[in-house]
């Protein structure tokens, strides 16, 4: 079976952009709008992999799915990578704290991704990357 | 494609006409001059020429591109897992009278192999830290080496390759988004030398274990040789040299013989007995 990335965002156009860089990995997506879809989807599809988290941390639910997700051990757990907005001291402690695996800014890249998703150990350590053709974003 | 001494000329003009003006709207290029980095040089070389209207910050993460190394932490990820599991042991306990390690990062670049190293190795051979440790970083760029010892990384910079519990550890930031900068481990044992490694290294001293980040797909064959030669000459009789994955393998002549482990290229002299048999 195809291995899912779940990926939530408030924002439709956000969580397209993360299932384009999420599919170019050769990875399948899941979608939710906040962290009460999230949960759900989590507990219908328990083998998800990773999800990559919006990071909100007034949301008292994204919050609260973060240190849900991540209390039992990391083997049997998805990974959560967190997105947020600025890459500061204070959001990265207090992500931490919550219990994330790994922290990302917004927009993130393709490479930045597929690093954190090889660290994480969900897509194989690829040391020599084929040479890529121009990206299209120019 | 090697690089000719007029690519090399265009290249200091672009760089030497940027200004330290971050732009946010440059963020996708400098992504995309970074992605690319795996193209030929000669390739990338051009491509960054025709879009040299881009913005002067792209001149420099273009310069950055062509003369250093490598632009990410932890970029090397397989070589380093290697050096820790097939070099360190046999260093530790070779070493453990003296408890002096000299180590020499070469081709640093902006400094991110030099730093990954360190905070590896502090992670993984804890002992370290009642060591004398030295670390020397080079680069034939003297630019580069001026960013790679202020140690300050942009927020896209420090994402790349460093976990999240490392970037907490080891980097503070900067007010005013001005950047992380590298504060531990080992920072203090990490001495820069600006050295060309076809010229003489005898600056760098001996080391027990070298470290070059730096591919010379770009050198013809007897420079790469002569390069070679000039890294062998500071390792110690029993230290070890590692290479970069790019590398083509080094021959019996070289003095050297390649340990049976194939996540890195890593090196050490052929002991004596064995090169006059051979010979």
């Amino acid at each position: 079976m195809d291995r899912k990335i779940l990926l939530v965002d408030e924002w439709r156009a956000v969580r397209l952009l993360g299932r384009r860089v999420v599919n170019s990995l050769g990875l399948q997506t899941c979608e939710a709008p906040n962290a009460r879809a999230a949960w759900e989807i989590l507990n219908a599809e328990p083998e998800i992999p990773a999800v990559l988290l919006e990071w909100r941390p007034e949301d008292r639910d994204c919050v609260d799915l973060l240190q849900k997700l991540t209390q039992s051990p990391r083997h049997s757990r998805p990974a959560v990578i967190v997105c947020g907005d600025t890459l500061d001291r204070t959001q990265i402690a207090a992500a931490l704290q919550a219990g994330a695996d790994e922290f990302m800014q917004k927009p993130y890249s393709r490479d930045i991704v597929r690093e954190k998703l090889e660290q994480l150990g969900i897509l194989e350590l690829a040391e020599s990357h084929p040479i890529k053709a121009l990206p299209t974003a120019l | 494609m090697r690089r000719s001494s007029q690519d090399q000329s265009s290249l200091f003009l672009l760089h030497g006409s940027r200004s330290s003006s971050p732009a946010g709207a440059d963020y996708v290029f400098e992504t995309a001059v970074r992605d690319d980095r795996k193209r030929p040089r000669g390739a990338l070389l051009e491509f960054g020429i025709k879009q040299h209207r881009g913005g002067e910050r792209m001149a420099d993460a273009l310069s950055r591109a062509v003369t250093g190394p490598e632009s990410t932490f932890f970029a090397e990820q397989q070589a380093l897992e290697a050096l820790l599991s097939d070099v360190m042991p046999a260093l530790l306990s070779t070493r453990r009278a003296t408890r002096t390690l000299r180590i020499w990062s070469v081709g640093c670049g902006t400094g991110q192999p030099t730093y990954s190293l360190a905070i590896a190795l502090h992670e993984r051979c804890p002992e370290l830290c009642h060591w004398n440790v030295t670390i020397l970083a080079s680069d034939l760029n003297a630019d580069v080496l001026a960013r790679a010892r202020c140690g300050i990384y942009s927020d896209y910079e420090v994402q790349r390759g460093v976990s999240l519990k490392r970037l907490e550890r080891s980097f503070e930031q900067l007010p005013a988004s001005r950047g992380w900068r590298y504060r531990s481990p080992l920072s203090e044992n990490i001495s820069w030398l600006q050295v060309d490694p076809l010229e003489g290294c005898s600056a760098a001293g001996v080391a027990d274990l070298i470290v070059c980040h730096q591919h010379a797909g770009d050198l013809d064959p007897p420079a790469r040789r002569r390069r070679l030669g000039r890294l062998i000459d500071q390792l110690a009789t029993d230290g070890f040299l590692i290479l970069a994955a790019t590398e083509p393998a080094l021959d019996r002549q070289s003095g050297l013989e390649r340990l049976p482990v194939e996540a890195a290229a890593i090196y050490r002299r052929v002991p004596r007995e064995t090169s006059l048999l051979s010979a």
